[in-house]
């Protein structure tokens, strides 16, 4: 391992964009993601950035408008704790509780979260596992062992509150050299793996604001062991009701670079009533939207069926939602 | 600069070392301190074996690097029963430490430090948790040998202990 990375805690936002500017430096949150890929080569940093010291980036905060602001570097445990945010907002509470475990929740920040790097079964292992393998698309090769067609690198995006927040409708502040800007959350991502973000260099989020009038909403995860991995797949599924029509967004995670919208089963939820066999349709259109590889823990049919699965669940659950809140269906 | 002095409360006792920034709290503690009750397991985050407090939060020595710490209040299972002994001047361990004897929720020892730190830091939040919220607390603490049933009986004892003493 090596020990040479600098740490540093600027305290305002025009500091952090000047040192993120300087050559191989990055955002360091709770180091949960980052530590363990440095302690396996897989981070090289020359500069970690700390944003604890940036008053925007800690708080959690209630503007006129009604909307909530959750600073990037604010832990997933002080969210939970929060007095207001878990029942106001509790698809993303679940989305948190879904990450990890408590010690990783206590120490992991929402940005890191959803800036969490892409992960693939072929390049996230130990050095000496990968010395027999010549370098994927990420590793700076040319090639790719999940997809070996393919010209860009598929690795997964593992977030569990991303797919949360696109849910929701969250927006995202930007700060870059120039000026700040305010992206949706599904803007983040670019779909390849190898530079999953669309933040430009010296570009980094400091704030998610949240719709004043929360949604009603589910989020639903699968994997392997319950007590801590990471998604094999989740969704986050939300319904704002409007006057006359409603407005839905079906998000799915973990089975490709980035977040995928689930259009076609949106269209189709919002064609009638959620009976027994629109729901299964539904669900079942999720089939044909995703192309999982192998560079899970599982298949690439068990991916399928467990994206099917979690999404009928997900909308069950979501429909007896709607039904106790009086909301038609 | 990425090496330098960094100080840090360690079991109530002031310290001040020379390391590298992003050096690991692991590698401070066992390695500049001596104090190898927390173990290093996976360094990865995945087992839990390094847990200790930081400012009484129960988090991972083997995540953080003792630069992000700086100035913190480091309580690891060597300073359990000395933690506890500033309440109850009469016991020299934590209930869960003796409970854990007791249940026979030890076989290699290698999880330990992590569940006594994990379980004291639960019934500090929670002096009388259900089955279910031991298991959800422990959830980051793999145990290879005692299948976990000791484990869970041991803190509720303890916990039950705890609270006939209050």
């Amino acid at each position: 391992m090596t020990l040479h990375t600098r740490l540093v805690q600027p305290s305002t936002a025009e500091d952090v964009t000047r040192l993120l500017g300087e050559p191989e430096s990055k955002i360091f949150g709770g180091g949960t993601d980052l530590v363990p890929n440095r302690t396996w080569g897989l981070d090289t940093s020359g500069t970690w950035v700390q944003l604890r010291a940036v008053p925007e980036a800690t708080m959690i905060s209630l503007d006129e408008e009604g909307q909530w602001s959750i600073g990037a570097a604010v832990t997933l445990k002080a969210i939970l704790e929060h007095p207001k945010l878990p029942g106001l907002y509790p698809l993303l509470a679940d989305a948190i509780m879904a990450v990890a475990t408590p010690e990783i929740r206590n120490q992991a920040t929402i940005g890191g979260n959803l800036c969490l790097d892409t992960r693939c079964r072929f390049r996230n292992q130990p050095p000496i596992w990968r010395l027999g393998l010549e370098p994927c698309f990420k590793s700076g090769g040319s090639h790719c062992y999940a997809a070996p067609a393919s010209s860009q690198c598929v690795a997964i995006l593992s977030s569990d509150t991303a797919p949360a927040f696109i849910a929701l409708g969250a927006r995202l502040k930007v700060h870059s050299r120039s000026n700040s800007r305010w992206i949706e959350a599904l803007e983040l991502y670019t779909g390849d793996g190898d530079r999953h973000l669309t933040l430009a260099p010296g570009e980094w989020i400091e704030t998610i604001r949240l719709p004043s009038r929360p949604p009603l909403g589910v989020f639903d995860k699968w994997r392997i062991r319950k007590s801590i991995d990471f998604p094999e797949v989740n969704v986050a599924i939300s319904v704002a009701p409007g006057e006359n029509s409603r407005e839905m967004r079906m998000v799915l995670g973990a089975v490709a670079p980035g977040p995928i919208r689930l259009r076609e089963a949106e269209r189709l939820l919002a064609q009638g009533p959620w009976d027994q066999d629109r729901l299964v349709l539904a669900a079942h259109t999720v089939t044909g939207a995703i192309h999982p590889y192998d560079n899970g823990q599982m298949g690439v049919v068990g991916r399928k069926r467990a994206a099917e699965h979690i999404l009928y669940r997900a909308l069950g659950k979501l429909r007896n939602m709607m039904g106790e809140k009086g909301v038609s269906a | 600069m990425s090496e330098g002095f960094v100080e840090l409360t360690v079991n109530g006792a002031p310290q001040a070392l020379w390391a590298q920034e992003s050096a690991t709290l692991l590698q401070v503690l066992r390695e500049i301190l001596g104090l190898t009750g927390t173990k290093n397991g996976c360094e990865t985050g995945h087992c839990g074996a390094c847990t200790v407090w930081i400012d009484d939060v129960p988090r991972l020595a083997c995540l953080t690097p003792v630069g992000s710490v700086a100035g913190s209040r480091i309580t690891t299972v060597e300073g359990l029963g000395a933690w506890w002994e500033e309440s109850h001047p009469s016991s020299h361990y934590h209930p869960v430490q003796t409970a854990f004897v007791e249940f026979g929720a030890v076989q290699c020892g290698f999880c330990t430090p992590g569940m006594l730190m994990a379980a004291a830091a639960l019934l500090r939040d929670e002096p009388l948790p259900t089955e279910q919220e031991i298991l959800e607390r422990l959830a980051g603490h793999l145990c290879r040998c005692t299948g976990y049933e000791q484990i869970v009986r041991a803190i509720r004892q303890a916990a039950l202990t705890e609270v006939k003493e209050l």
